[in-house]
């Protein structure tokens, strides 16, 4: 009720006299402990540049050691021109040696093939120019003439019409020896057959 | 000079395509029955190979890596070696101690018998005829060989009564074509 009369009293006062109270500032209690706020701040590193892309050589290497030869490139952490901490930093080369090992020779070791090229043909050429004028028959013209061809060897052969070559397989291990042939091509006139083939012992010197 | 106790001819090969080198040997009988064959892998030397070796990566190649491999491992000793180039002569001389030369075809027109020579123009160059219904074949010896070519002549003319002298090098190369595209379809 008081409260309630003073409060009216110095309303009043301030309405019709033109007064206002002036009071004491007593200050803090020193039994009670100041409290100061502040704003809780963080620090945020944001990284502007692009993520590195080598991350390291094979014959240097970035390393906290004592700058010698490649100086430093850092001297500290300054705030306000004063150094707070040092920091060495350098480029520290390693001795590092990559040693090459040539292995060429190894690449082109030999290996054995002799059963596959036991399997490919002799490709034996048409010598008949080197012969035709030596040669004489009735009613035949000779077309081609292979030689040396082992005859008692032959299993499979084959002519080649657009090369002119005789392709010949030998069974090797059935035969070890056989007499040399020439192997001739007739074109008949008037033959149940156009074309014959004819065996000719090598030593044969006459036609 | 010529072993005349084993009648066999040995032929060689080294080739190099693109990057590739590769080679071959092949010894046959006088009947050009193959007896032994040997190729190497297509070597494809690298990058840092051929920077570091340079120029001489060619000879080095094809002296000490690929022919030595193939004279390393042929069994069969043949009379002589005939190569399919003229620079192959002297490498091949030198590591199989037997006599090595290149023999080609001709188109000259046939001398009056088999087994008979006569020299080019060019030095250590000979025309002989091999056998007596063919065109007489050129051959290249090295310098050091001028005076054994009658006998070379004498032990090709003997093998050419049975066999094309040349028909070898053919084969060879449709092995090594065989052997590439059986190793391209396993790939």
């Amino acid at each position: 009720m008081a409260d309630i009369l003073y409060e009216i009293k110095r309303k009043l006062n301030r309405i019709f006299l033109g007064r206002i109270v002036v009071r004491e500032f007593k200050g803090f209690h020193r039994d009670e402990p100041a409290v100061i706020s502040t704003h809780s701040r963080a620090i945020e590193i944001i990284q502007m540049r692009a993520e590195p892309r080598v991350s390291a050589a094979m014959f240097v290497d970035w390393k906290r050691t004592r700058p010698k030869g490649a100086g430093s490139l850092l001297g500290g952490v300054f705030i306000n021109g004063i150094r707070i901490k040092k920091i060495k930093v350098g480029l520290a080369f390693r001795k590092r040696v990559i040693r090459y090992k040539f292995n060429i020779r190894r690449r082109a070791a030999a290996r054995n093939s002799i059963k596959r090229i036991k399997r490919l043909p002799l490709v034996l050429k048409n010598r008949i120019n080197f012969l035709k004028k030596q040669m004489r028959f009735e009613k035949a013209t000779p077309l081609a003439l292979f030689y040396p061809v082992f005859q008692e060897k032959v299993t499979k052969s084959a002519l080649d019409k657009g090369s002119g070559n005789l392709f010949i397989w030998y069974d090797n291990d059935r035969v070890k020896s056989g007499e040399k042939y020439h192997l001739l091509l007739l074109r008949v006139f008037g033959g149940e057959e156009p074309l014959k083939w004819v065996w000719l012992p090598a030593e044969k010197k006459t036609y | 000079m010529l072993d005349k106790g084993k009648q066999l001819l040995g032929y060689l090969t080294v080739e190099a395509r693109g990057n590739y080198f590769r080679g071959a040997a092949l010894v046959t009988d006088f009947r050009g029955i193959p007896t032994d064959f040997r190729y190497t892998e297509p070597v494809q030397p690298t990058k840092l190979e051929r920077i570091l070796y340079g120029g001489a990566l060619d000879v080095y190649l094809r002296e000490e890596v690929i022919l030595d491999n193939l004279l390393d491992a042929v069994e069969t000793r043949p009379v002589l070696w005939l190569v399919n180039a003229a620079d192959l002569m002297l490498p091949v001389q030198k590591l199989s101690r037997l006599p090595a030369m290149l023999v080609e075809s001709s188109n000259r027109s046939p001398l009056d018998a088999s087994g008979l020579f006569e020299p080019t123009t060019e030095q250590c160059v000979f025309i002989f005829q091999a056998d007596n219904i063919s065109a007489p074949l050129r051959m290249t010896v090295p310098d050091d060989s001028i005076q054994g070519v009658a006998q070379f002549v004498q032990t090709l003319s003997s093998a050419a009564e049975g066999m094309d002298l040349l028909e070898p090098f053919g084969r060879i190369d449709k092995a090594l074509e065989a052997i590439g595209d059986s190793e391209t379809k396993q790939k």
